[in-house]
This record gives C-alpha cells, structure tokens and sequence, in this order.
C-alpha cells in the first residue's frame, strides 16, 4: 500500500512537472499546444540513451534532455510564428501524430515498438537513487524547482510581463515593441526545455520507455491537466495533474474487469473537461478562485473574456501585416 | 527649417477596391502637436495603421527622420521611436497597471538588470495619469476611464519621440476629460512630437497648434485652430451638411 | 508500375479524407468550431454500419447517416451553443469537443472492444491496362466525385448554401445582413455530419476499423482543411489529397507505417512556408 502511494505520487509530480511547463505556453503565453507530451519523451529516450551509452549520472541527463529537446522544440515553434491560436491547436496536433510515428518506428535509435530497456535509476553526486523514495523526493524536488523558476520567470522578468501582454493582446504588445515570433519562440523552448526533466525522472524511474504516452494521447493528457486544473495559475496544472493521476487509481479499487478500467478512466476525464468548460472554463483553481476572490485572482487571467478578445483570424491574410509576426 | 520628423508621400491604400487613402501627403515638425480630425470614415485610424506597419501602403512612403519605413514591422517601427495608442481600449488585462507600462519599457536582455530604475520611470508616469495608488491592481479590474489612462501611460513611459494617439479622450468626461486635456501640453513641453485624433473640437482647440482636416482619406485642409474653425464649409463636411 | 499504382490509391484515400475534410470546413465557417468531435461523428457512422450490416446493408447506410446526423445536431444545441452563448474563447469549444470525442471513443471500445473490426472485402479487384485496382477505391473516387459537385451545386444554386459561403467570408458580415447564424450552424453541422458517412464506411472497407481511428482522421480532416486556405472548399480536397498520394507513393521508400508522418510533415511545410494555405480565397477586406 505504501509502495502503491509513493507510485502513485511519484507518477503525479512527473505530470505535475509536465503540465506546469506547458501551462506556460497555454496559460501565459497564449499557444494552444496539444504537442507537449512529445518534448516529456524526448526527455525520457534521451535518458534512456544516456544511461545505456554513457552511464547513470542525473545532470548530464537532464543536460541532454534540456538540449535536445530544447532544440527539437524550434520545429513547433517554427509554425507558431506564422500560424497562431486556434490554428496552432491543429498544427501541434499534427506534429505530435508525426512525433509519436518517429517515437515508435525510428528503431535505430529509440528502439522502434519495443522500446528501449535496462536504463538505470540515476545517481547524483556519486549517490544513487535506488529506492523508489529516493526518487519521489527526486520527483517532488524537480517538481519545486520548475515551479520556483516558472514563478520568478512570470512575475519577476521582462520576458514574463512580456509574454502575458503577447496572451492579452498581440496587437498591443506588438505597438509596443514587442516582436511575437521571437517571444513565443523563446516561451516554446523554454516550455519543452522544462517539460522534458519529467522525462528525465520518468525514464529512469520505469527503467523502461516506448512510445506510449508520448504521442497525441499524451498530449491531450496534459493540456486536460493544465485545462481542468486552472490555465494561466501556478497551482492549476499541479492540481490538474494529482486530479488526473490519482483520480483512476479509486478505479483500482473498484470491482470491475480490467479492460473496462482503462475506457472508464477516459470517459471521465472527457466527461470532465465537457462539463466543465460547459459549466466553469477557469478550472479547478478557478473555483478557488470563485470561493476566495483575491487571493487567487490570477485564476481567471487567460479563461474566458480574455481569451475571448484575441482576434479571430490567425492565418495571415496576404500582403497585410498580421499580429503572427511573420510579414505575409 | 530643419528636415520634417515624419513625412508621408502619396500614400494610397485600398480595400477590395474601395480607395479608403486615395492619396496622401502629410508632414510632422519635431516637437509640435498635430491634430487630425474629419467626419467619421476619413480614413483617420487607417492612416495610423499605415504610418505604424500594421497596414502597408499600396503606393507611395512613410518617411520617419530621413529613413523610409517600407516593410519594417509594427515592433521595428516602435524601435524606431514611434509609439501609438489605439481607439479603443487594450490594455493587458491579465498583469498589473505596473507591469503593463514596463512592458513597453523592457526590451532585449539589458533591462533585466534594469528593472528598478524602468520601475522608477513607470511610477513617475503613473502619477502623472493619477494612478499611482492602483500601480499592483490587475489592468482588467480599472474603470473604462482608468483603462484610459493606463493605455497612454505605457506610451508616455516608453521613451518614443514621436506619439500617435488615437481618440484619447473618446469616452471620457468631466474630471477625465481635463486630465487628459492638461496632459497633452505637457508631453510637448518635454519635448515629445505628438499626433492626435481627436473627435472634441474643444480638445483640439487648446491643445493642438496645428489641424489637419480629412475626408475621404484626403487632406482638404491645414492650418490653426483660428483657421480653420472658421470656415463654414469646413463646419458643413464635419456636421454632414451644417446642422449643427 | 507500382508508383502508378500507388498513385491511384492514393487519390482514392485522399477523396475519403476529402469527404471528411469539408465537412470540418463547412462547420468551421458558421461556428468557429475546431469540430475536433467529427472523429466521434466518423466512429459513430462506421460502428453503426458495421453492427447493423449483416441485416441488410441498406438499413445499414440509413442507420448511419441518421445517427451521424442526430449526433451532429446533438453536438451543436447541447455543447456548442451553451458554450457560445456564454461567449467564451474557441479554445473552451475546442476542449468540449475534445472531450466528446474522447467520451464516445471510450464509450464505443467498452461496447464493442478496443480490437480492429474489419468488413469483408465486398467486391475484388478489376484489371485495367497494367493496373490492378480494387473496386472500393474506384467506388471511394466515384462516391468522393459525386458528393463533392453534388456540395458545390448546393453551395452555389441554393440560398442556404449561398449564406453558407457568405460566413466563410466573415462572420460579422452575415451578422449584418441579417442572415440566421444560429439556423446555419444546424445546418452545417448536420450536413457535415452526413458528408462523413461515406468516407466512414468505405475507409472501414479499406483499412478497418478501431476506436483511435476517430481522433486520427479528425486531424487529418482539420490539417487539411487549415492547409487548404480556411474557407477554400477546392483547397481542403486538393490537400487530403495530395496528402492521400503522398502517404501512398511514401512507401515506395520508406516503411508504410511512415505514410500518414510524411504526409503531415509536407502539409506542415506547406503551413509554415504558406501560410494563407494551398488555395487561399482572395480577402474581403
């Protein structure tokens, strides 16, 4: 039961980590990805590949991690510049169903269907992290970490303020020197930099990794995270990623066949995110929100009227300068 | 007399063949304060547009300080030391009245280590526009005149010589009203070039030095206050037909 | 040869994708919807044929297209509408019609098993010149052909299908002349929904059936009609396609399990390098 919990915790911080990175996108910057669970994969081959060429050492990693998928995450972005909102929504959707091709069929290098085995727990400072708590406290750690510099970064940098008037306001931020490629460029990058240390921990946790998860169903999973919970907070992704991990796990419990598990799992989650942005679309941490009104005022920054005021057409028009920030 | 701030030539712009600026020419001296006004569908608002790169021109050029502006984009212009405001209010709602005016103050790597001395500047901004007691209130929770105010204190604290405003006083009375009257002749006093348009003929005539009249994307008139306020048909095309 | 071949099948499985992908457009253009839930539509019609077919094949296709109607219009009055009303942002639409088609896929693999289901291949193959082509991708081309030019007929001679092409133009514009927005979107919805029937039906000749096929060409339906130019009708077929062809002719280098990633990856490069789309329509304003 205790091995069962810290599994389940484990899991959480892993999405919470996950969700927290893309909610920069979604929730302060404006770019609807449903991609992310790409750059979470990129993470976990990249530690894979790591741990089984080049030994079990955490930082060089997360090194690896960071710039790879750093990197690969500028192919996203590169449609982000010229295509933006509701565009960009299907546009991630496509790359992520051409990522979760690459993941499962580029057999050289990650294994192909079969994925990649025997990665190593990781070891930092010549210590290795072998129990499963070692790395719930390594999980909960990231997880602080993340959040601590998505705080500073959105209320404490230029870049931040920069970013949230490009969410309220591409016109007007564009009228005040605000170059939006360059910004949701930088906010692409860093976002999946962060989300692939989930990867990270994750890779070296199942000691396993195949293409499952990483493709346009994990996607959907965590923008559901960043959705429910609350985009455009701190705290929203988080509760939106316990919610949605732990959630299931009352199924374990219940007395059903096991195929079933999985469908019901997912048709409550859908059922979720139906109702809700039928009832509430701030999410989970709006209703806080709602029941504290101060106190977590941030809640409401992106759902709703704000969102709602962004211009309707996001592909350019020819000849004429659109907010996208590429000249047509 | 030294070389024009800003100089447009032959400007035309159409839309769907709809000649909206059929041809314009338009000249800004540094420092003085230009007002354009004219009956709705002038073509006022295009003519910001086309002069700060959100719309180009399908012929002729927008000259700024020597340099021709041909392509450069809305972000490149305001580099260049033009900043505009817009008709109607947009602010960014979801950061405070602080954070909206150092946004347009914070740009490129430098100013992270600047952020206390562009915080002073704002702060002095936001008393000037009296809302140096709301500086951490979310920009979307201001009254509409508020939000007003906000949008030219981000232009004001940017350090742009040239300011285009658009409609500042629309939607504003009484003690507003004045605050924005007693503002502009201040920016001129700093030195600041400014462009306005302006609906309240009564704004215009004490705070611009010089108007320029507009119909149909036409300049069809230039010159003082006292010039022009008295010409009857002048009057006639702004009332639509003299009711007045 | 076999790149002729090839060819033809790929214009047979891009005039699929194509009946799918205008449906999306049409939808798009009186509710601003991403109508991610046209999967749901797409499982709905195939599920129904499938369980139904062994009776009598027409019940069948009357079975289908009622269903995928109704499940149209459901969509429209009990999820967008109440959504629209309270005028929230497209992405609040997005995610509900997310959800549903993640709630109906569930729905669908606990009724009738996550497992492939396939339909016995009806009719074989015909030989013409050097070519060997099945008859279900002659019928897919001559299905695709006829309700493509049956839809531009509708578009063009009757007064719903003028104001249809009216809001693909500018929704605002249709709000001024008066035009029923609230009636379009009914229409749209469920005329869209029924165009999705064939390409279920037949696709599910073609390749089987499972519930994640609903998620896979619903993005194929929304890529391609992004990448066609929002509001070109010509453009979103043009680009299913091309994007059916080129998932084909891939194969003659690389794995087939490689086709539908080549395709998205030339359509994405298409968006990045054009991003007005394929056919862009010439702006109103």
């Amino acid at each position: 039961m205790l091995q069962f919990t810290i599994n389940l915790l484990i899991m959480a911080s892993i999405a919470a980590i996950v969700a927290s990175s893309l909610n920069l996108l979604i929730g302060y910057t404006g770019v609807f990805s449903i991609a992310h669970a790409i750059f979470y994969g990129v993470g976990a081959y990249a530690t894979a590949l790591v741990s089984l060429h080049w030994g079990s050492s955490l930082l060089l990693a997360l090194v690896v991690a960071l710039v790879s998928s750093g990197v690969l995450s500028v192919l996203l972005a590169l449609p982000a510049a010229r295509v933006t909102g509701e565009y960009f929504v299907v546009v991630s959707l496509a790359f992520a169903l051409v990522a979760s091709t690459v993941f499962a069929q580029w057999t050289p290098v990650t294994g192909g269907p079969a994925g990649l085995v025997g990665i190593s727990r990781a070891t930092l400072f010549g210590i290795g992290l072998n129990s499963n708590e070692s790395y719930l406290v390594l999980s909960l750690a990231l997880l602080a970490l993340v959040t601590v510099i998505l705080y500073v970064l959105i209320r404490h940098t230029p870049l931040g303020r920069s970013l949230q008037a490009l969410r309220d306001d591409p016109l007007a931020a564009q009228a005040l020197g605000k170059n939006p490629f360059r910004l949701r460029l930088t906010a692409v990058v860093i976002s999946a930099a962060l989300a692939s240390t989930g990867g990270v921990v994750y890779a070296g946790y199942i000691a396993f990794v195949n293409a499952d998860g990483f493709g346009e169903q994990g996607g959907v999973l965590f923008m559901a995270m960043v959705i429910l919970g609350g985009a455009g907070t701190l705290s929203g992704p988080i509760i939106g990623a316990f919610f949605i991990t732990l959630f299931p796990a009352l199924l374990e419990f219940a007395d059903l066949p096991s195929q079933a598990k999985g469908p019901l799992e997912q048709i409550i989650y859908g059922a979720a995110l139906v109702l809700l942005m039928l009832v509430r679309p701030s999410g989970i941490a709006g209703i806080f929100s709602a029941l504290s009104p101060g106190h977590w005022r941030r809640a409401r920054a992106v759902a709703g009227a704000d969102a709602g005021r962004q211009p309707v057409t996001g592909v350019p028009v020819p000849g004429e300068y659109t907010p996208t920030g590429g000249a047509a | 007399m030294t070389s024009p701030m800003l100089e447009l030539t032959g400007v035309k712009k159409s839309f769907g063949g709809n000649h909206v600026i059929p041809g314009l020419d338009l000249t800004l001296n540094a420092g003085e304060v230009t007002a354009l006004i004219g009956p709705n569908g002038a073509g006022k608002t295009t003519i910001f547009n086309l002069i700060t790169g959100f719309l180009r021109p399908d012929e002729g050029q927008v000259v700024y300080k020597g340099e021709n502006l041909h392509g450069v984009t809305p972000e490149g212009i305001f580099r260049k030391g033009l900043v505009r405001t817009f008709q109607e209010v947009r602010v960014f709602g979801g950061i405070t009245v602080l954070e909206n005016v150092l946004v347009g103050r914070e740009h490129g790597f430098r100013s992270w280590r600047a952020t206390k001395r562009n915080t002073a500047a704002a702060m002095e901004t936001l008393q000037l526009v009296g809302l140096d007691r709301k500086v951490h209130v979310m920009a979307r929770d201001l009254s509409y005149a508020e939000q007003k105010f906000l949008s030219l204190a981000r232009v004001l604290a940017s350090d742009a010589e040239l300011l285009l405003l658009d409609e500042p006083t629309s939607g504003l009375d009484g003690r507003s009203l004045d605050l924005v009257t007693a503002l502009i002749p201040r920016l001129h006093e700093m030195g600041r070039t400014v462009l306005i348009i302006e609906h309240n003929l009564d704004v215009v005539r004490s705070i611009a030095e010089r108007i320029v009249f507009l119909e149909s994307g036409r300049v069809i008139a230039t010159g003082t206050g006292d010039e022009l306020f008295a010409r009857q048909d002048l009057a006639d095309i702004y009332f639509g037909g003299g009711v007045q | 040869m076999l790149a002729l071949q090839l060819l033809v099948n790929g214009i047979a499985v891009g005039a699929l994708y194509a009946l799918a992908a205008v449906g999306v457009a049409l939808i798009f253009w009186t509710t601003r919807v991403f109508h991610i839930a046209h999967g749901a539509t797409y499982l709905i019609a195939a599920y129904t044929f499938v369980s139904l077919h062994g009776n009598s094949v027409l019940l069948a296709l009357v079975g289908s297209t009622l269903a995928a109607a109704v499940f149209g219009w459901g969509m429209n009055k009990f999820v967008y509408r109440p959504i629209q009303r309270s005028r929230e942002s497209f992405f609040t639409l997005f995610v509900a019609s997310f959800g549903t088609l993640i709630i109906v896929a569930n729905v669908i693999s606990l009724w009738a098993g996550s497992g492939p289901k396939a339909l016995p291949p009806p009719f074989g193959r015909v030989q013409i010149g050097f070519l060997q082509v099945t008859w279900v991708a002659i019928i897919a081309i001559v299905v695709a052909v006829v309700f493509l030019l049956g839809l531009q007929f509708f578009l063009e001679k009757t007064e719903t299908g003028v104001g249809l092409r009216a809001m693909a133009d500018d929704v605002e514009l249709v709000d001024l002349l008066g035009l029923n927005r609230r009636r379009y979107a009914t229409v749209a919805l469920i005329l869209g929904s029924v165009l999705v029937v064939p390409a279920a039906i037949l696709t599910t000749y073609v390749q089987g059936l499972t519930p994640q096929a609903g998620l896979r060409i619903a993005t194929i339906a929304l890529i391609v009609s992004i990448a066609g130019g929002v509001g070109s009708l010509a453009g979103a077929v043009v680009s299913a396609i091309l994007l059916g062809v080129v998932e084909n002719v891939s194969t003659l280098y690389v794995n087939a399990s490689w086709g539908t990633a080549v395709g998205f990856s030339v359509l994405l490069a298409i968006l990045v390098f054009r991003p007005s789309g394929v056919i862009p329509r010439p702006s109103a304003t």
